[in-house]
């Protein structure tokens, strides 16, 4: 009851503190104006992102529902470069997670691959962001972006479990298309120099098209021995970055 | 891969090495050559025996013609040329060549090279470009989209020799490099204007478009101590 008591006051004061700041918003705007505006329009951001993944991969054909469910944790770095007016940007964004592969299976023809690992994912998303005319505590700009996203995901099987013939040195990497829904707060500043923060949190949703097994033996030329189309793989993760404007 | 990477490392130190005695063997005659225009002029502090450090390292963003920048461009690019064969042998190997040139041509895939290449050697020689934009006296912007440019040219038209261009090299190249460049610019002048030897020698390796005779933003500080009115003054020579 306590915890429920306290909850309610913190939204409470989380929306007194959701005051409109249209002005505040667009400091920056009136500066780009007064300034150089493709200088100041202009943005390269970079953070920190931590992750977590759903991910599936159909066994046999998906209308059976056979499939392997794997959850795990990531973390990387996101970047971002973007041109903004006074409440849109265009931006260019990238996440690059690594972490830890927990006992998934592939349908790697003829066979089935099951095993641990590692996992990294590269991302690239087009997206538009709106700047909304609101802020918490008149410092923190809330804003919204979506886009589609083009996504590489790569597995290493460490330890096989089903002992198939598939070498630790050979990758699984699927080619994916999706999309990717943000919502974050940018901290509201007169001058980007000043390197505005920024924390955000993120949906995507991606499904394979491509599949390739590739063998790394010689890590300076990674050679693909299969490729072909592919729906088997499919997944989708929440993220959350955090980071600054560099300039 | 250790063996690998020191084996890159001795080739990157011995063309820095070559071209960092080229540029300063200019610098020390430019610096004798000022020593002796103001050996007169120069004067320590009587009481404390100490005067500034004789250079002082920074940026001075400045506007660029389009010619200019064109033929920066077609220097950078020409040095691709040039240096892409030494580091990828396997082009006089049978590995890359015209035919592959053609068939990789017009290509843009996802590559699945391993994170060494995309998440450090790509971005490590793009913050090296970003860096020498810098130097020429590009402003953060100006060397970022310099830095596209040559990436994209390079990746597009040289390095189709052995593969096809990829989405993440052309993305990571410029904009990881801007971001890994944007820390090394400030870690470099904060060590190369410590006053520290060591710090120099460092702040140099990081960042070596300092060394070369491009580079526009050092700053040649003369202290003068006047015994007589008890006044002093510096005196500053932009080095253009």
């Amino acid at each position: 009851m306590k915890a429920y008591f306290f909850l309610i006051t913190i939204l409470i004061q989380l929306m007194g503190s959701l005051t409109y700041a249209q002005e505040q918003a667009q400091i920056h705007s009136q500066n780009v104006h007064a300034g150089n505006p493709i200088e100041d329009n202009f943005n390269l951001k970079t953070g920190l992102s931590l992750s977590r993944l759903f991910q599936t991969s159909a066994l046999i054909p998906t209308h059976n529902r056979n499939e392997s469910h794997s959850e795990n944790t990531g973390y990387g770095f996101n970047t971002s470069v973007g041109y903004k007016w006074s409440s849109w940007e265009v931006l260019f964004a990238s996440d690059a997670l690594f972490g830890k592969l927990h006992d998934m299976t592939f349908k790697v023809d003829p066979q089935e691959v099951r095993g641990d690992g590692s996992f990294r994912v590269f991302t690239l998303s087009p997206l538009i962001r709106y700047y909304t005319p609101y802020s918490f505590w008149n410092r923190w700009n809330i804003y919204a972006s979506a886009g589609p996203t083009w996504s590489l995901h790569t597995f290493i099987i460490v330890n096989n479990l089903n002992n198939t013939d598939f070498d630790h040195k050979k990758r699984i990497s699927f080619e994916n298309r999706g999309g990717s829904l943000n919502l974050g707060v940018e901290e509201i500043v007169p001058y980007k120099e000043t390197h505005p923060a920024f924390f955000e949190l993120g949906y995507s949703y991606m499904r394979s098209h491509r599949i390739f097994i590739v063998d790394a033996s010689d890590f300076k030329d990674v050679k693909t021995l299969k490729q072909g189309a592919s729906k088997d793989f499919s997944g989708h993760y929440f993220i959350f970055r955090f980071g600054i404007t560099l300039f | 891969m250790i063996k690998f990477v020191l084996k890159l490392m001795t080739k990157l130190m011995a063309i820095a090495l070559f071209l960092g005695i080229f540029s300063s063997s200019t610098t020390f005659a430019v610096t004798s050559e000022l020593k002796e225009a103001f050996k007169d002029q120069v004067y320590a502090d009587p009481e404390t025996h100490k005067r500034l450090p004789l250079y002082q390292y920074g940026y001075n963003d400045r506007e660029h013609s389009l010619a200019e920048n064109v033929k920066t461009i077609g220097v950078v690019y020409g040095l691709t040329w040039f240096f892409y064969p030494i580091v990828q042998p396997k082009v006089f190997h049978g590995a890359g060549g015209v035919k592959e040139y053609q068939h990789n041509l017009g290509k843009l895939v996802f590559d699945q090279d391993e994170p060494f290449w995309n998440d450090f050697v790509h971005p490590l020689s793009g913050s090296q470009l970003y860096l020498l934009y810098r130097a020429n006296g590009y402003d953060r912007l100006s060397a970022f989209e310099m830095t596209f440019v040559s990436s994209a040219l390079f990746e597009l038209t040289v390095e189709i020799f052995t593969e096809p261009a990829s989405v993440q090299d052309l993305y990571q190249t410029p904009v990881l490099g801007t971001v890994l460049g944007y820390g090394i610019e400030n870690a470099s002048m904060y060590l190369l204007n410590s006053g520290n030897t060591i710090g120099k020698i460092i702040g140099h390796a990081l960042n070596p478009a300092t060394l070369f005779p491009f580079y526009e933003g050092r700053t040649f500080i003369i202290p003068k101590y006047n015994e007589e009115d008890k006044g002093a003054m510096i005196r500053m020579e932009m080095s253009y």
